[in-house]
């Protein structure tokens, strides 16, 4: 008797903890599920000197049956090594694009300009959303950016010029306070 | 034996004041300041590792707009002291007792405030210099600090005179010449998305402050001098009007009080 009760008890316990572990299906279907809208980047790596902008383009692609919902075009950057604090604000003048419908079969083409402020390895990608939830996410390949340090003023160069140039209107101070006492009568 | 040539009346002021300025060591001591302060900057830019990475362009354009930009507020410091600083100090009655053209006595000290400037250049070169060696565009820049700078500080001069001339104190003078500068230059700090909508790019261009400097940016950026000259239409006629009407306008309106009653 005891032994069925045991067995029951453990019969439910592992069909709760099967009902439990089973994935939840999502219901909602996205429109790129199929693959239908895709991204594509004109390079996929440029090498530069830190300071440089550089230009590159995405093509958003309706492949599928169906016209696309208004689309969102969000660039963003990120560094790949941990360190460098990265702005995206501050590397992009145009963050964000908006698309109208992309008719089946057709494309759009975004041109995207970035600003390395700084040196580093950085990766570049676009991402596409849609005010329709039923659409999902899909980004881009990535750009990778090497960005080569480019000191413009390095210092040995420097200490010269400043130490120097405001030597010449301290002498004329200089000049200019003798002559003024030389004029004052002598007590 | 021809009689020697009396001199003009401005030219009585503007080598007076000249001389106060620079053998008073007002102007050395502001060239000494001037000096200074772009060593000062020069060196923090070159430790910077933000700034030391910026595009030798931008770094050069930068420098241009700062060296500039402490131009003016030299020029604005002198000229907004100029007239209302002599009624503040109760010497501007004596000017006025003078034969002289009350146009003139302005058109001399406005004269003798852009001796500094002409000081001043020769020591921004080597900075300049110094900065722009990568872009390879070194004449360009020492080209756009004497003409574009020489324009504003003019113009910012002018600006201040005016102001200084009408002000019946020293203290309204400097606080409406520098709110006046700021509020033309402004435009200048806007954010990127702003700054292109069609009003605000309009504004930018009537705007002589803004005009200027974006015609210089456009310069450093790789434009011909001829490309965006139209730019320069609204500085150019602003100078021309300070320069024909405000002798004029002082000539019968300079007062003992400032204010604007003949």
């Amino acid at each position: 008797m005891n032994l069925k009760i045991l067995t029951k008890v453990i019969l439910m316990i592992a069909l709760m903890a099967l009902v439990s572990l089973t994935p939840v299906t999502v219901s909602a279907q996205t429109s790129t599920a199929d693959g239908s809208v895709t991204v594509t980047i004109d390079r996929d790596s440029v090498a530069l000197i830190a300071g440089d902008w550089v230009t590159f383009h995405t093509v958003i692609s309706n492949a599928g049956e169906n016209a696309t919902p208004p689309l969102v075009a969000n660039f963003n950057v990120a560094s790949i090594h941990p360190g460098p604090h990265v702005d995206p604000e501050d590397w992009s003048p145009l963050r964000t694009q908006y698309i109208d419908t992309i008719q089946p079969g057709e494309s759009v083409e975004l041109a995207w300009d970035v600003h390395t402020l700084f040196e580093g390895d950085f990766a570049v990608y676009v991402t596409i959303v849609s005010q329709e939830k039923s659409f999902g996410p899909v980004g881009s390949p990535t750009l990778h950016i090497h960005a080569e340090p480019d000191n413009v003023l390095p210092l040995n160069e420097v200490i010269p010029v400043v130490a120097i140039v405001p030597l010449f209107p301290l002498a004329l101070l200089l000049i200019t306070s003798r002559s003024k006492r030389k004029q004052r009568p002598a007590k | 034996m021809k009689p020697k040539e009396k001199q003009p009346g401005w030219m009585v002021v503007l080598s007076t004041e000249t001389r106060h300025l620079w053998l008073g060591r007002q102007g050395p001591l502001l060239l000494l300041i001037f000096s200074i302060f772009l060593s000062l900057y020069t060196t923090l830019v070159a430790l910077d590792p933000e700034m030391n990475v910026l595009s030798p362009r931008s770094m050069t354009n930068v420098t241009l707009q700062t060296t500039m930009l402490v131009g003016i507020l030299v020029a604005l410091l002198l000229t907004a002291n100029s007239i209302s600083g002599e009624r503040d100090q109760r010497s501007l009655e004596s000017l006025m007792l003078t034969p002289l053209p009350r146009g003139q006595i302005a058109i001399g000290k406005f004269l003798a405030t852009l001796s500094l400037w002409l000081g001043m250049i020769p020591i921004a070169i080597p900075y300049i210099v110094l900065v722009a060696k990568s872009t390879g565009m070194i004449p360009q820049a020492i080209m756009l600090l004497i003409f574009l700078g020489s324009l504003l500080v003019m113009l910012c001069a002018g600006i201040g005179i005016l102001i200084s001339s009408f002000a019946p104190s020293n203290l309204v003078s400097f606080a409406a010449s520098f709110i006046t500068i700021l509020l033309l230059a402004a435009p200048n700090q806007l954010p990127a998305s702003v700054r292109d909508l069609p009003v605000v790019n309009w504004f930018i261009v009537f705007d002589p402050i803004t005009a200027i400097a974006k015609y210089q940016a456009g310069i450093l950026d790789g434009a011909a001098w001829t490309q965006e000259l139209g730019l320069l239409i609204s500085p150019i006629l602003l100078l021309i009007l300070i320069a024909a009407l405000g002798p004029r306008i002082l000539n019968r309106r300079l007062s003992l009080q400032g204010g604007f009653e003949q």
